[in-house]
């Protein structure tokens, strides 16, 4: 037998290996660098979350400090001035300035109630949006009604209170801009979801048409933005449909822990 | 040093069934032929030639004895360069491409001075197997690179072109001591030598091709990339 054939016979299975080597080198390195970035993406995932959190909390401190000021600063100031006016004992001459300031005063105090809606944190969600849909004049061009399906409970109160802002925000677009006859706005309360339909009859408008700057007088559905950065802090999913002239629908759904029946809320809200 | 005679048949039968396996992988490339992308195609081209040569060295075995090597000087250098053009079309960054399009060229002009100067037209080209033997293990840890750079395949042992590579560094790292050593091995008239290093070659072989037939088997699962289409 050839000399050269025993070496080359030993050397051939140890190159093979060498080989086998690289290629579980490879194999493994490459899960390894899938895992580190699949970690990474959940630090950056979970960071945006709590920087959108904050960013709600911050807007919803805000309102509370600006309700409380409009409430105690603002609308005392404007009993105040009732107090003195009615004072004067001269009611022909402070007839109309009274009926202003009752106007004033009760401006103030719906804005403040608008900013920190009290029934959501006395009574809770289902109170709550019986009373949003009761805000809306029964006589007004748009009519409005919000139907709750299921079993309707409490839930923690910031996510109450992200819910409340949701719908609340869906009929202040719907009103503002949707030039609709009817706004119908449907809460079901299930097992470990909660799910939000919005549907109106107006004048919809272009999806497509988010990214450009909106023409005068158009609806652009920017709306949805807030919207999505509401909904993305409970996690849930937001779908829409809508075209120019044929009305709006928006479907929302969280995954919501429901607080024990027992179990009541904190009245005072971390937001 | 002795080898059993059971051996040196079951070497036999090892080296006809690794010639008869090259039917899978080709089996399924025509099968599979409309989702193959233009690597994969070529490497059909690749086999198919594979196959052509190895029928024409063999009539010219039969009509010009001692000729056959130059056909296999051909075939070097034809699969070295289809190689070359299956990683071109799949290495993505510029300047690997650019080098590849002058290592393919340096690779035929050396191809030729060995089929002509160095070694002569009638004995193995060592030479440049050896070459094209680092050649493209080269070019397939360059996309082992590119794998791990763009980590957009997640499962890298479905991925049609990391199973081509694999079976290049394999067979490559596996024959080229047996092609640095050829000339001097086939210079002797010992059977059992010579049925050792067919069998070793055959054997490797095998693994390619079962390689390149899982290839073909997932071939629709190959992602496009700026370079494949």
């Amino acid at each position: 037998m050839n000399n050269w054939l025993l070496p080359v016979m030993l050397a051939t299975p140890v190159l093979l290996l060498l080989a086998l080597g690289i290629v579980g080198f490879v194999l493994r390195y490459q899960r390894r660098l899938l895992r580190q970035q699949e970690q990474l993406r959940q630090v950056r995932d979970a960071s945006q979350q709590q920087a959108l959190e904050a960013a709600l909390l911050a807007q919803e401190e805000e309102r509370r400090r600006i309700a409380a000021d409009l409430h105690d600063g603002v609308g005392t100031t404007l009993a105040i001035a009732k107090l003195h006016l009615s004072a004067l004992g001269q009611p022909n001459l402070t007839e109309e300035a009274t009926a202003l300031l009752d106007q004033a005063i009760g401006e103030v105090r719906r804005i403040s109630r608008n900013l920190l809606p009290a029934a959501l944190q006395k009574f809770g969600l289902p109170f709550a949006l019986d009373a949003l849909a009761r805000t809306v004049p029964a006589d007004g061009p748009t009519h409005v009604t919000i139907e709750q399906r299921g079993q309707p409970r409490r839930l923690d109160p910031k996510r109450e209170l992200i819910v409340f802002r949701v719908v609340q925000e869906l009929l202040g677009n719907g009103l503002r801009h949707a030039h609709a006859e009817t706004i119908e706005v449907s809460v079901d309360f299930g097992p470990d979801y909660l799910s939000l339909q919005y549907r109106d009859n107006g004048v919809g408008f272009d999806p497509a048409a988010g990214d450009l700057p909106p023409a005068p007088g158009a609806r652009s559905g920017l709306g949805l933005t807030n919207l999505r950065s509401r909904v993305a802090v409970l996690q849930g999913t937001l779908r829409h449909d809508s075209a120019p002239g044929a009305g709006s629908k928006v479907w929302i759904s969280f995954p919501i822990p429901y607080l024990p029946v027992d179990q009541k809320p904190a009245l005072t809200t971390s937001i | 040093m002795h080898i059993p005679s059971w051996l040196l048949t079951f070497c036999e039968y090892l080296e006809q069934m690794a010639s008869l396996v090259v039917l899978v992988p080709l089996g399924l490339a025509f099968w599979r032929w409309p989702h193959l992308p233009p690597p994969l195609r070529l490497l059909t081209g690749s086999l198919l030639f594979t196959e052509l040569v190895l029928l024409a060295s063999g009539l010219v075995e039969l009509y010009r004895p001692g000729w056959s090597y130059a056909v296999w000087h051909v075939f070097t250098l034809v699969q070295t360069l289809l190689f070359c053009r299956i990683y071109y079309l799949t290495l993505v960054s510029p300047v690997v491409r650019r080098l590849l399009r002058l290592a393919a060229l340096g690779f035929t002009v050396f191809a030729f001075c060995d089929s002509l100067y160095l070694e002569g037209f009638q004995q193995v080209n060592a030479y440049t197997h050896v070459a094209q033997s680092a050649l493209l293990i080269g070019l397939a840890l360059l996309y082992f690179e590119q794998l791990l750079n763009e980590l957009h395949i997640i499962r890298l042992e479905q991925d049609p072109l990391f199973l081509v590579s694999t079976a290049i560094v394999l067979y490559f790292s596996g024959t080229v001591l047996l092609y640095v050593f050829v000339n001097k091995l086939s210079a002797t008239t010992d059977h059992a030598s010579h049925q050792m290093i067919y069998t070793l070659n055959a054997m490797v072989n095998l693994i390619q091709y079962m390689l390149f037939a899982l290839a073909f088997w997932y071939a629709d699962q190959l992602l496009p990339s700026p370079a494949r289409s």
